[in-house]
């Protein structure tokens, strides 16, 4: 199949994104200004200050000479990043394969897509339609490079579709700044007296490389489809993915069930066929104002069941507001992998109980977050901090031997300081204080020496003690180091033993 | 006045009636003849263990885990709903539970860990649930208790500084306290001991015991003697 790409561009994105918020700048000139070093300048511009002869990079009193009136309005930092994600997120609803082109645009990778929407004609007038709809000036084009799409919908305001095969011809009437080209490049181009891509494409290459580098090159391959360029994706493509229009607009939580219901069923019958099992899950749904809402859920083994995904999903509804309506519902499984039929849980089975038991896991996941789940299981290693590794994996078999020795059943998640009276070199203390409360020893155990694992941190041994106050409650405190005759010891509460 | 007769009659009535009860609820009650509460800590209802202080917490879970073993064997995978990390996996080997089997999660709020409860309380696959809990009240306990009577799961509520307790529709209410270890006149601390006070119960009056926990299993034994002060050394000698 051909690959068709579409470039977005909007000449005014902030200016319009401005106006959009705050209708009364709409008809009034305004610049948004940045400063450098103490110098205040044009950052962006909307048509009417255009107009005026106000341009990018012109000082903001040159332009308020130009037009007194010219109202001027702080640059926000990551602004035009932030609109531009959105809007390619936006553009999900088109294809999956969408990326970000700095600063002004978006493309499109519409190859096999453009029968969904009617043609690449609707397709295209829908995108059109829609974004002016809302507020932006928008041109596109829509041809067989990004490189093409890109210089016709900049600079050729008569053309929106390049037939396949007519590339070279689209581009041949544009100026060299077309291509994407660096400034410095374009400047010399047109000093040299070339003024349009014709006059370019008849140069000599191995010319052009040593005259301008290898960048030029690249940047005609691109156009001219000779080489191909690779689109840094919002996301990935999923392979499994079902969609959903809703022309009227849902408002409701028991229509967004719906919808999310069809879908699931839609796809689950998908993964059963192919005999896949998804680990994760994307819910997107489409405003009619433009917004666009996120759901994802994840899971912890594969699964296809319908029931236990909306399950999932019902946690986080309430998170969903629905605004003016939704029109499109999309739903993904970018993370899937392989699952025999027998793991459907059929059978009452000892599978079927690990299936409920992950099904309960994913549940509270899905509330309290994956990473709050975990299973303890033992880890080589003497210290108490590190004899355990923390796993979200439930199905993990332990891979060392737990450590035998007593262990307090209540660790503190760090030492806590005490004072202490230990008369004698290496024999328990006799009482201690902690939080102005005074413990008398009764029995102890001990020492325990524990070695630091100098291959991974330095620090002290610590010789670890079992004690009993008179009221039975027992603690793990030890002593950090040796004992030393000339200086105090450095005493810690690590633990409660039951 | 009322004849004596007919007012003992209906509050034998009553009695019969609340027994009826407690065996729809799935609670058998404490019999008679029992010789310690251990008998009212039974599966497939809810429990609960109040504690004041950092070393009562840790007598709870102590207790608890010894209850745990006793009465779910080693099958099944527990669920232990924890406030703060402070559980150490090592520690429960000593009363004989797997630590691999623990699924642990860890939940802050009281509103999030009691709707985790109830939902692993409604999972037949689970041998017990465990959640460390600060506030429930009695709308709360019912909820799980009712889970647990729907599934048989059994429900430990570990409440460390509760503000309130008043009431509960958990089966029984503990408060454990540790207690001067067993060591049969043998150096260092013994098998560790606790003091249970079993606060309220479901048709049985309320007790107190000591208990230990002995060669792998939890023993009732009488108080230990008031203990010395350990005399490493003579002082002033």
């Amino acid at each position: 199949m051909n690959p068709r790409f579409i470039s977005v561009w909007f000449p005014y994105l902030l200016t319009d994104w401005l106006a959009r918020r705050h209708p009364e700048l709409a008809k009034k000139p305004f610049v948004i200004c940045d400063s450098d070093h103490g110098r205040i300048f044009v950052a962006a511009t909307n048509v009417h200050a255009e107009r005026a002869g106000i341009v990018r990079g012109m000082d903001l009193p040159d332009a308020r000479a130009l037009e007194p009136s010219v109202q001027k309005i702080d640059h926000e930092p990551c602004r035009a990043e932030k609109l531009l994600g959105a809007m390619a997120d936006w553009c999900l609803r088109y294809t999956p394969s969408v990326s970000v082109d700095p600063p002004a645009g978006i493309f499109l990778d519409v190859t096999g897509c453009a029968h969904l929407m009617g043609g690449e004609k609707k397709l295209l007038k829908d995108l059109l339609l829609r974004f002016r709809g809302f507020g932006y000036e928008t041109h596109a084009a829509l041809a067989d490079t990004p490189g093409t799409a890109w210089a016709v919908a900049r600079y050729d305001h008569k053309k929106y579709i390049i037939p396949t095969g007519e590339t070279k011809q689209a581009l041949a009437t544009l100026p060299p700044a077309a291509l994407r080209l660096a400034d410095d490049d374009a400047h010399t181009l047109s000093q040299l007296g070339i003024t349009t891509n014709a006059q370019l494409f008849a140069l000599p290459r191995a010319t052009l490389t040593r005259r301008f580098g290898p960048g030029l090159c690249l940047r005609l391959d691109q156009a001219l489809g000779d080489c191909r360029e690779n689109l840094n994706l919002r996301r990935p493509a999923p392979v499994y993915s079902e969609r959903l229009n809703a022309p009227e607009g849902i408002l409701t939580a028991e229509g967004i069930a719906i919808a999310l219901q069809k879908l699931l069923d839609a796809l689950c019958r998908r993964l059963e066929a192919d005999r896949k099992g998804l680990r994760a899950v994307e819910f997107t749904l489409f405003r009619v104002d433009g917004h666009v809402e996120n759901l994802s859920i994840g899971t912890g083994r594969p699964s296809r069941k319908p029931a236990h995904l909306m399950r999932l999903f019902a946690e986080k509804f309430d998170k969903i507001d629905p605004g003016l309506g939704l029109e499109l519902f999309i739903l993904s499984a970018p993370h899937v992998e392989d699952m025999n039929p027998a793991q459907d849980g059929m059978f009452e089975s000892e599978d079927g109980d690990r299936a409920a038991l992950g099904e309960l896991v994913d549940r509270l996941a899905a509330r309290v977050g994956r990473k709050n789940i975990y299973r303890a299981l033992p880890q080589a290693s003497h210290l108490p901090e590190r004899a355990i590794k923390l796993t979200e994996a439930m199905d993990e078999k332990p891979a060392a031997e737990w450590t035998r020795p007593l262990r307090p059943l209540h660790l503190l998640p760090a030492p806590e300081p005490i004072d202490v009276m230990a008369p004698v070199p290496d024999y328990p203390p006799l009482l201690f204080r902690r939080d102005g409360k005074l413990h008398r020893i009764r029995r102890a155990d001990g020492p325990e020496r524990i070695e630091p694992e100098w291959w991974i941190a330095k620090g002290t041994a610590r010789d670890y003690y079992r004690l009993e106050d008179e009221d039975g409650n027992r603690y793990w405190i030890y002593r950090a180091g040796s004992y030393q005759p000339e200086k105090p010891s450095a005493w810690f509460l690590h633990g409660y033993f039951a | 006045m009322l004849p004596a007769q007919p007012k003992t009659t209906k509050a034998k009535d009553i009695e019969y009636l609340r027994y009826k009860i407690r065996q729809l609820e799935g609670y058998r009650g404490i019999s008679r003849t029992a010789e310690t509460g251990l008998e009212a800590i039974q599966s497939g209802v809810t429990h609960e263990f109040i504690s004041h202080s950092p070393s009562e917490a840790a007598a709870a879970t102590g207790f608890l885990s010894a209850l745990l073993t006793r009465l779910m064997g080693d099958k099944g995978a527990i669920v232990w709903i924890v406030k703060t990390k402070t559980v150490y996996a090592p520690g429960l080997l000593q009363f004989g539970l797997a630590p691999e089997r623990i699924i642990f999660a860890h939940v802050p709020q009281d509103r999030d860990a009691l709707w985790a409860m109830e939902e692993c309380l409604r999972c037949k696959q689970l041998a017990a649930v465990v959640g460390e809990i600060r506030e429930a009240n009695l709308t709360a306990t019912r909820r799980l208790q009712l889970a647990a009577e729907g599934t048989g799961a059994t429900g430990f509520l570990l409440r460390h500084n509760p503000k309130r307790t008043d009431n509960t529709a958990c089966a029984t209410r503990w408060r454990v306290r540790p207690a001067p270890g067993i060591t049969d006149h043998l150096p260092g601390l013994g098998a560790p001991a606790w003091h249970a006070e079993l606060l309220r119960a479901k048709g049985s009056p309320p007790g107190e015991w000591h208990f230990a926990w002995q060669d792998g299993e939890i023993r009732t034994v009488h108080p230990a003697a008031k203990l010395q002060p350990i005399k490493l050394f003579a002082v002033g000698a």
